[in-house]
């Protein structure tokens, strides 16, 4: 976009800067392309492909504004992260502002990337590498978003990876054996009640990073690999046992990882990815070669290009599904005319879900009745649940919900509904509480703040 | 070398100076805690925050300080503890957190005597007084610990649940253990019950699991036919101690309760097919030479209420009898006629702890060890999560009106979706045994 409203003057100007610093004419072609690949799909995957999702993940995230809900999540492991994750991840309700702050995150993150591994001119695309996973990691998600039991999840990725290349930053600084030693020590010690598993990632990278030293002699490694190793194994059992008294082993050492089930082992691959990216980057470090021959560079761009449409490809594609999610929408503001005309664009892309909605759209217009059998959707079967009457059903689904996952903004919702309906006022205050200190559903909350008094 | 000394003293100087400073902030904003002396009663009614503090409330003098939010509108707010002995506390703010230190001061020198607080509010620039609010200071002491589980509330069928312990001297709560496996309602339903002095624990065995319906208030549940209580060895891997079989396939037998000696098992028993059939409450012998249990007495027969009586509680002195009187079944965590009652066993009347029972449901008492206090669950907050109360028990067999289990920041069961269930006050949290016990039971459950 830059590139097309640039007049000449501008051109010339970008051209000096590459030869102050250094670039040749195909470098910094390179460089222009590759950003605007990057901005240009991950606009494409994100906004244009799957708003509604983004939409759907605030409505099954939670932030509000209380110092309560900041102690709460502060208790958990990870908790700072899971905090300043669920802040950005309020901003998808409206998508558009949701994926810009996305967009700012991962260039800062590809920044960063530069910055902690010293990344030569002729590998730049490969700083994007580390914001492609994260990205992955996020469009490849379907109903399992419903169940990952990591609050802000989006956001989680990108800012946990930029924690722990902070945190590499920092330990490149220190060069003898002691000041290592306890930098990794400190790092896992006080970086992980606060990024969870990020911190020892991080530990690792600092422990591969120390090892691959080729100066460095036998004595000086091993003290670091020593305490960095301790570390990981440790810190996490301290914090179990001292912190967060109580959470079991495996969830200790996974803090902030999602909980995938057995057969989503296929759902890892943006992590195996990034880990990989991240220790392969290392060597990187070492190389004093300050350019390298067009070939190099266009092969780095090439590798950029294949992992992007390596990203694409394993995000889901199920239409079906993001049809739902637009009808979902569109039920959710009770627009049941939009509802139904979705349902006639999605006439190919269609499952069990969308027909329920186009049963619920025409029986609310009138056109039809009760249909005989609903099919619930493992995100919205609290709506239809509730739309066709079934309250103690609705209830019921939304009380397991929470149960598994905790609260979040579309349970709380219907929670509310199904208190107030029944007559349950304490409870529909309960729930509404939280509601009304987040930034985009207070108004809905303080709506039915006002009916639940009238009730009283 | 000469610098150092030359700095000394502007430093020593220095540090009087913030010291002073400190010194007199603190004696202006002390000066600023004074009651006001020319206050007007006012008409309005007091709103405290939450509700069961309001009007004389039994305390035992150990208890942690009963902070609480004041939710009538104002400019300013003052509140004043005062009793018989000891010096007034005063605490400024709308929301009312009270030194342990002063607190506790307060109490330990009027046991047996009133505690009054009195709210003065600012209003358009004019001060202004509610009538006192009562506490009655009890000279027994409630035991230091309480212990139960915090779960999902009855109506969620998954989820975590965690073993908590909480200091009720004061806020101090830790977390024993996360269970993310069974559901609380089973390990309730198991109630296992362990025996005073020998390695044994009675639970419920229920043969066959019948789905619990949550949704419908008025359906009945209960353990299906052929449930029993069992006798376990706590030592080593589960070991089942062989009991006299009932013939009669129709009779269910839950809630185990072990006298103070060890030498009798309370329980609830039914004999009607139905499973809404209502439960009775009955004493069994207990040999703990052949580690068998005897024929039962039965101690209160339901039939002709067509109500169940549950979760018998002997108090610690084996004169009375406490338990909960429902209809349908035998599951008081949900049901809304759930009820305490309470049996005094020297002359086997019994009545309904009215002032302590309310609308919804009320469950699970649990005695202090000291037989004074009663610690029991209750929905009556919101209809749907349990909360813990406390009450006082005389002498003379009187419950007294319960208040709720206090906490650091009064909002906290506000902001919380969870249920506490399964209370027991303890002197000393026996951590590890109450751990290897949960996991246990529900191996237990598991293996049946």
């Amino acid at each position: 976009m830059r590139i097309k409203h640039m007049n000449g003057k501008t051109i010339y100007a970008e051209k000096e800067r590459g030869k102050a610093a250094g670039l040749s004419q195909t470098a910094i072609r390179i460089r222009r392309y590759t950003l605007m690949l990057f901005l240009v799909f991950v606009l494409l995957e994100t906004i244009l492909f799957r708003r509604h999702f983004l939409w759907k993940l605030q409505e099954l995230d939670l932030f509000a504004y209380t110092a309560s809900y900041l102690t709460e999540t502060l208790r958990l492991q990870g908790g700072l992260l899971r905090y300043v994750a669920s802040f950005f991840t309020q901003f998808f309700y409206l998508p558009w502002l949701g994926t810009l702050l996305y967009i700012v995150v991962l260039l800062a993150l590809s920044k960063l990337v530069v910055v902690g591994f010293s990344l030569k001119r002729h590998l730049y695309p490969f700083s994007f590498i580390p914001s492609l996973t994260a990205l992955l990691s996020l469009t490849e998600l379907g109903y399992e978003a419903s169940n990952l039991h990591v609050q802000g999840y989006a956001f989680v990725v990108p800012f946990g990876t930029m924690a722990l290349i902070a945190g590499f930053i920092w330990y490149r600084r220190f060069h003898t054996t002691r000041s290592r030693t306890l930098f990794l020590f400190a790092w896992t010690l006080l970086a992980y009640p606060f990024i969870g598993v990020y911190a020892l990632m991080g530990t690792l990278l600092m422990l591969v990073y120390t090892v691959s030293l080729p100066e460095e002699s036998l004595n000086a490694r091993w003290l670091p690999l020593l305490a960095g190793l301790c570390s990981i194994v440790l810190v996490p059992l301290f914090n179990r046992n001292v912190l967060f008294a109580g959470d079991e082993i495996s969830g200790t050492y996974t803090a902030l990882l999602p909980a995938f089930a057995f057969g989503e082992a296929y759902l890892w691959l943006p992590y195996i990815v990034l880990s990989i990216t991240l220790l392969a980057l290392i060597p990187s470090l070492r190389s004093t070669k300050t350019d390298a021959s067009n070939l190099v560079r266009m092969s780095s761009f090439v590798l950029f290009t294949a992992i992007l449409l390596m990203v694409h490809l394993c995000g889901n594609r199920d239409h079906a599904f993001y049809n739902e999610l637009a009808m979902e929408r569109a039920c959710t503001s009770e627009d049941w005319q939009q509802t139904l005309e979705l349902s006639g664009k999605a006439a190919i892309h269609r499952n069990a879900f969308t027909a329920s909605y186009t049963d619920l759209s025409r029986f609310k217009l009138g056109l039809t009745g009760k249909p005989a059998e609903v099919t619930l959707s493992p995100f919205s079967g609290a709506l239809i649940s509730y739309e066709y009457g079934k309250v103690e059903a609705m209830r019921q689904l939304c009380m397991n919900q929470a149960a598994s996952n905790g609260m979040n903004v579309h349970v709380l919702k219907y929670l509310t509904l199904a208190a107030r309906s029944t007559g349950y006022s304490a409870l529909a205050a309960k729930y509404v509480e939280p509601l009304k200190n987040t930034l985009f559903h207070r108004k809905w909350a303080m709506e039915q703040a006002l009916l639940i008094d009238a009730s009283r | 070398m000469t610098r150092p000394k030359k700095r000394f003293p502007q430093l020593l100087y220095l540090l009087t100076a913030l010291v002073c400073l400190i010194l007199a902030g603190v004696s202006l904003w002390s000066n600023n805690l004074r009651v006001p002396t020319d206050a007007l009663p006012t008409p309005d009614e007091l709103n405290l925050l939450p509700e069961s503090y309001a009007g004389n409330v039994v305390i035992p003098y150990n208890i942690a300080p009963l902070n609480f939010n004041i939710g009538n509108k104002a400019s300013e707010y003052i509140t004043c503890f005062t009793s018989t002995k000891g010096k007034p506390i005063v605490v400024k703010g709308k929301n009312v957190r009270i030194s342990k230190r002063l607190w506790r001061q307060l109490l330990e020198s009027n046991k047996g005597n009133a505690l009054y607080a009195t709210v003065y509010v600012k209003r358009d620039g004019v001060w202004f007084f509610f009538p006192s609010v009562r506490f009655q200071i009890a000279p027994d002491p409630i035991d230091t610990w309480l212990v139960y589980l915090l779960s999902e509330p009855a109506g969620a069928n998954v989820g975590s649940v965690k073993l908590v312990k909480r200091e009720l001297e004061s806020f101090k709560e830790k977390e024993l253990a996360v269970l993310k496996k069974g559901e609380p309602t089973l390990y309730l339903a198991l109630s296992p019950a362990v025996h005073p002095s020998l390695p044994i624990v009675a639970f419920t065995s229920d043969g066959s699991r019948i789905p619990i319906n949550f949704l419908n208030e008025a359906a009945p549940t209960s353990f299906s036919q052929g449930a029993s209580i069992r006798l376990t060895s706590t030592e080593g891997a589960f070991n089942e101690i062989p009991q006299h079989q009932n013939p009669l396939k129709s009779i269910r037998e839950a809630f185990p309760s072990w006298s103070r000696d060890g030498k009798y098992l309370y329980a609830s028993l039914a004999t009607g097919s139905g499973l809404s059939s209502g439960f009775h409450l009955i004493r069994r012998p207990f040999y703990a030479t052949s580690l068998k249990t005897g024929p039962a007495d039965t101690l209160i027969n339901t039939r002709l209420l067509k109500k169940s009586a549950v979760t018998p509680q002997l108090s610690p002195d084996g004169k009375y009898l406490l338990f909960c009187l429902t209809t349908d079944g035998n599951q008081p965590l949900w049901h809304k006629s759930s009820d305490l009652y309470v049996l005094n066993l020297s002359d086997g009347a019994w009545k309904s702890l009215s002032i302590a029972n309310s609308i919804d449901v009320d469950n699970q008492p649990v005695w202090s060890s000291n037989g004074r206090w009663i610690v029991f669950g209750s929905n009556r907050q919101d209809g749907t999560y349990t909360r813990l109360y406390i009450a006082y028990f005389d002498a003379e067999g009187t419950v007294h009106k319960p208040f709720i289990l206090p906490q650091r920041n009064p909002t906290t069961n506000d902001n919380l979706f969870k249920s506490y269930l399964a209370p027991a006050v303890v002197s000393k949290p026996n951590t590890t045994a109450q751990l290897r016990m949960m996991s246990f039971m529900i191996d237990a459950f598991d293996s049946h």
